[in-house]
């Protein structure tokens, strides 16, 4: 059922933000604000790395190579991997760990942009995205 | 057990994500109100189109081709679509692709045998020359989430509303990108810049012309 529900986010989350989901023109990064909030929660790095490419597969966007998929992956894995070692609270983690997790996905596929209002936009939805989730999964699990 | 289902899938997703051509089509809806508002603003991009001298953007209906707009780049980095044509139906690298038949909405920039990829021009890589208004005063798009024309100089009167032609080699000349929305006068040296305002929305796109010759 845990598993179910991470699943389910991630998977409802990644379609929205493949349909081209924007606020003001930003589009935030759902698919990867909920892997980062989902590996806090998932029972082993193997539900984490399902949760990964399960995304992957509904983002990728055409039929070649995408090297935006690639590294949105392997992001993905590393914070499954993170995830089980950040010794703060889950809270604080999850939110520098999102912080973090965008920051490198703008390094790899166009720092110049990192100084931009998108870049800072972006990030100010991601956080928020994030901190739903968690707060979501936190309530939804609280007693179990 | 349940780890090896999930070994399995992990397996068997990453070689579907990375090994094969297969994605997942996000075709949309047909929208009668977006059909509607590119007729608008087509007849619209004509009218102004006039006033240029040497106006070129008379494209005949049959050398453009009309697709469906499977998917839209999930990211910010960049700003890509993807359409239901390729090779197969006479789609070519650097074609022009238009919303409606005077609009520019940017270029293909890879093609496979029944899919093409075009750059918008929100994409931040994009660069293309431009025309503003009847006086045909110079500048430089510069694409983005906030497109914005830059190398305007300084002493050339542009305002609000002026419409933006796009000066490109290879294109025809006179393809309506999209209008000023405010003029930084501010901006440092000897040049000004001006925000672009486009007449559609990329996330909302159903179809979309790609000039075949």
């Amino acid at each position: 059922m845990k598993f179910f529900s991470l699943v389910l986010s991630v998977g409802i989350l990644s379609v929205i933000q493949s349909y081209g989901f924007s606020v003001f023109g930003v589009a935030p990064n759902l698919a990867l604000a909920a892997i980062v909030t989902s590996s806090f929660f998932a029972a082993d790095f193997f539900e984490g790395f399902f949760l990964v490419l399960l995304s992957a597969l509904v983002l990728k966007f055409g039929s070649g190579f995408e090297t935006g998929i690639l590294t949105f992956t392997l992001i993905g894995a590393m914070v499954v991997v993170a995830a089980k070692f950040i010794p703060w609270r889950y809270f604080a983690g999850n939110l520098i760990t999102i912080v973090i997790a965008v920051l490198i996905f703008y390094a790899f596929l166009n720092p110049g942009l990192i100084l931009s209002l998108v870049f800072a936009k972006e990030l100010f939805l991601d956080i928020v995205v994030s901190s739903l989730i968690f707060a979501f999964l936190y309530f939804l699990w609280q007693d179990k | 057990m349940k780890r090896y289902f999930l070994i399995v899938s992990i397996i068997i997703l990453a070689i579907v994500v990375f090994f094969t051509g297969f994605f997942i089509k996000k075709e949309r809806f047909f929208d009668e109100n977006i059909q509607l508002k590119k007729e608008n603003e087509n007849l619209k991009a004509e009218l102004q189109g006039l006033k240029i001298e040497n106006f070129e953007a008379k494209i005949s209906q049959d050398g453009l081709l009309a697709v469906k707009v499977f998917s839209t780049y999930p990211f910010n980095v960049k700003n890509q679509i993807t359409v239901n044509a390729g090779e197969a139906q006479g789609v070519k690298k650097l074609a022009p692709a238009l919303f409606g038949k005077n609009i520019l909405l940017g270029q293909v920039i890879e093609v496979s045998k029944n899919y093409s990829v075009i750059q918008t021009i929100f994409d931040p890589n994009w660069q293309l020359p431009v025309r503003i208004s009847e006086k045909e005063i110079n500048g430089l798009l510069q694409g983005g989430n906030e497109p914005k024309i830059t190398f305007i100089e300084k002493d050339k009167p542009i305002t609000v509303g002026d419409a933006v032609y796009s000066a490109r080699q290879g294109f025809p000349l006179g393809l309506k990108v999209g209008e000023i929305s405010e003029i930084k006068e501010s901006a440092p040296g000897v040049f000004k810049e001006a925000v672009l305002i486009t007449p559609f929305n990329v996330s909302s796109l159903r179809e979309v012309e790609i000039l075949l010759q």
